[in-house]
């Protein structure tokens, strides 16, 4: 249904090698997200999901095929004129505890976007900072706590709120709830929901686990050995898996 | 009735001042599967690792745990294997995983070096690592997820033990993997007539698993009975709650997902 919007996000052709047969990595990945689109991306371990991310959020070089971001190729972009668009797309990390540096408060966490991206005047920051954990379901208190004084939930809250602050139009969501157990991980997704409700962001979701993507995904692509293998809307692909590779993760949910 | 294997009466543990488990009482039948379930910091781990006798020092607690079916204390290594969720966490990473296997085998089946280095290979191919012989002398590092959860089963089932105890043992790993380490579980667990507990969070995973569920909830054993029962006519809210939650493939997609609300329970 948003599939006509304008894409936030379009990939092409997109290649990775990693070491020199060239086995591992990606191979002709084509896709886009639209505005306030999730897209889930699936696939077993090692089925190049991650890589996949870290291309996008250009933490890696492609070795062929673009990216663009709101109609702009950022494949090759560099230097001031990358920085200038980073607030635009951000990036939750699987695990948060290795995402924050373990010295690093609540509050320096929150305020390097702020600093970066000038997105507020020095003495707005805590203010900012506490509106911002609030709207992540957190108390303004928390501002002096350091990530190994809050607990898994609050971390990946607190990573949310680092990557809202900038009003970013995409977050890449890599394996976000999948050391959190079933009852935070319920609040962290309904959060992630309420979010692209109220600001129309669009969600790059990685995952491994089909019963979260049922509940949180409009479309979903599924990747195995570095390939795109199936695409379409999730009900519809999960109702009716045409690979193989989907077959496989479809059966190896557990049922109740 | 015969006797249970494991009897669990009135056990409490805390961690100075905070109780970590209140008054547990459970018994489970010589090769029955256990399947204790809660959240994090609801007491599931504490009580397998009490049963494995592997609390930290400063933990105080009450109550006895008895294994009605061994003919002595049981000694961990021989007669309870236990299988942790982080495979990387429990393999040496500077020792071969032929010598980790090894020194188990020897050290409680009493056999030479080269015969449990033989035992060691034969461990390996009963949890499907290919080529076992060839990879005695390979590293933890060489290895998957996965395949590293494997050779950590391998090491737990060295000493043959009656009880299996996994703590988790597929939650760092994708849902397929996860898969085929419980079908392989299920698999060593009848074909030696072992009995096992095994700690998961995932309701679903141990309702297909567990021919017996413990649910725990704040340090408490709120309900335990055949898994049909718990799940058919689940009698506390904590367990109503984690059925609620529970996501599956077909139900029509809703707009929230469902959340346990921590105030409705007690």
């Amino acid at each position: 249904m948003m599939q006509r919007a304008s894409p936030i996000l379009e990939v092409r052709n997109l290649a990775k090698r990693f070491g020199d047969h060239g086995a591992a990595g990606l191979r002709n990945v084509d896709f886009s997200v639209s505005n306030g689109e999730t897209l889930a991306v699936v696939g077993a371990s090692g089925s190049g999901k991650t890589t996949l991310a870290r291309l996008v959020m250009r933490l890696l070089p492609p070795e062929a095929g673009s990216i663009h971001f709101r109609g702009q190729d950022i494949t090759a972009l560099r230097g001031e004129g990358l920085r200038r668009l980073r607030p635009h797309f951000q990036m939750v990390f699987q695990d948060p505890l290795a995402a924050f540096n373990p010295r690093a408060s609540v509050r320096r966490v929150l305020e390097d976007p702020l600093r970066l991206h000038g997105l507020a005047a020095k003495a707005e920051y805590d203010t900012v900072i506490g509106a911002t954990l609030e709207r992540v379901g957190l108390s303004a208190d928390l501002i002096t706590r350091l990530p190994l004084e809050l607990s898994g939930g609050q971390r990946q809250r607190v990573a949310i709120a680092r990557a809202i602050l900038t009003k970013p139009d995409l977050i890449v969501l890599d394996e976000p709830v999948s050391a959190l157990d079933v009852s935070v991980r319920a609040q962290i997704l309904n959060l992630l929901l309420d979010l692209q409700e109220e600001t129309g962001v669009a969600y790059l979701f990685i995952s491994h686990d089909l019963a979260v993507v049922r509940a949180f995904a409009d479309r979903m692509i599924v990747m195995e050995e570095g390939r795109i293998t199936e695409t379409g809307m999730t009900e519809q692909v999960l109702a009716n898996p045409q690979s193989n590779a989907t077959r496989i993760l479809i059966a190896a949910v557990p049922r109740l | 009735m015969s006797e249970p294997y494991l009897r669990i009466r009135n056990l409490t543990v805390d961690y100075g001042g905070t109780a970590a488990l209140q008054d547990v009482s459970l018994q489970l039948a010589k090769g029955g599967r256990l399947a204790l379930i809660g959240e994090s910091g609801s007491g599931k781990s504490t009580l397998a690792m009490a049963i494995a006798g592997l609390l930290p020092r400063r933990a105080r607690s009450g109550g006895t745990i008895e294994f009605p079916a061994l003919p002595r204390q049981p000694s961990l290594g021989k007669d309870i294997g236990v299988l942790f969720q982080d495979p990387s966490g429990s393999l040496d990473p500077v020792m071969t995983i032929g010598d980790q296997i090894a020194e188990v085998v020897m050290t409680h089946r009493g056999l030479s070096w080269i015969s449990a280095r033989l035992m060691a290979a034969e461990l390996l191919d009963r949890v499907h690592i290919p080529k076992p012989l060839s990879r005695l002398n390979s590293y933890p590092h060489e290895f998957s997820g996965g395949q590293k959860q494997r050779i950590a089963l391998a090491a737990a089932l060295a000493g043959n033990p009656s009880l299996l105890i996994a703590d988790e043992p597929t939650s760092a790993l994708d849902t397929v993997v996860q898969r085929h380490i419980v079908n392989l579980l299920d698999e060593l667990v009848r074909d030696n007539g072992l009995t096992l507990l095994f700690v998961t969070h995932d309701i679903a995973l141990a309702s297909e698993r567990a021919d017996t569920i413990g649910v725990l909830y704040k340090g408490k054993l709120v309900e335990c009975g055949p898994t049909a029962g718990v799940l058919g006519e689940p009698e506390h809210a904590y367990t109503k709650a984690l059925i609620a939650t529970h996501i599956s493939l077909d139900m029509p997609r809703r707009k929230r997902l469902a959340e346990i609300n921590a105030d409705g329970l007690q």
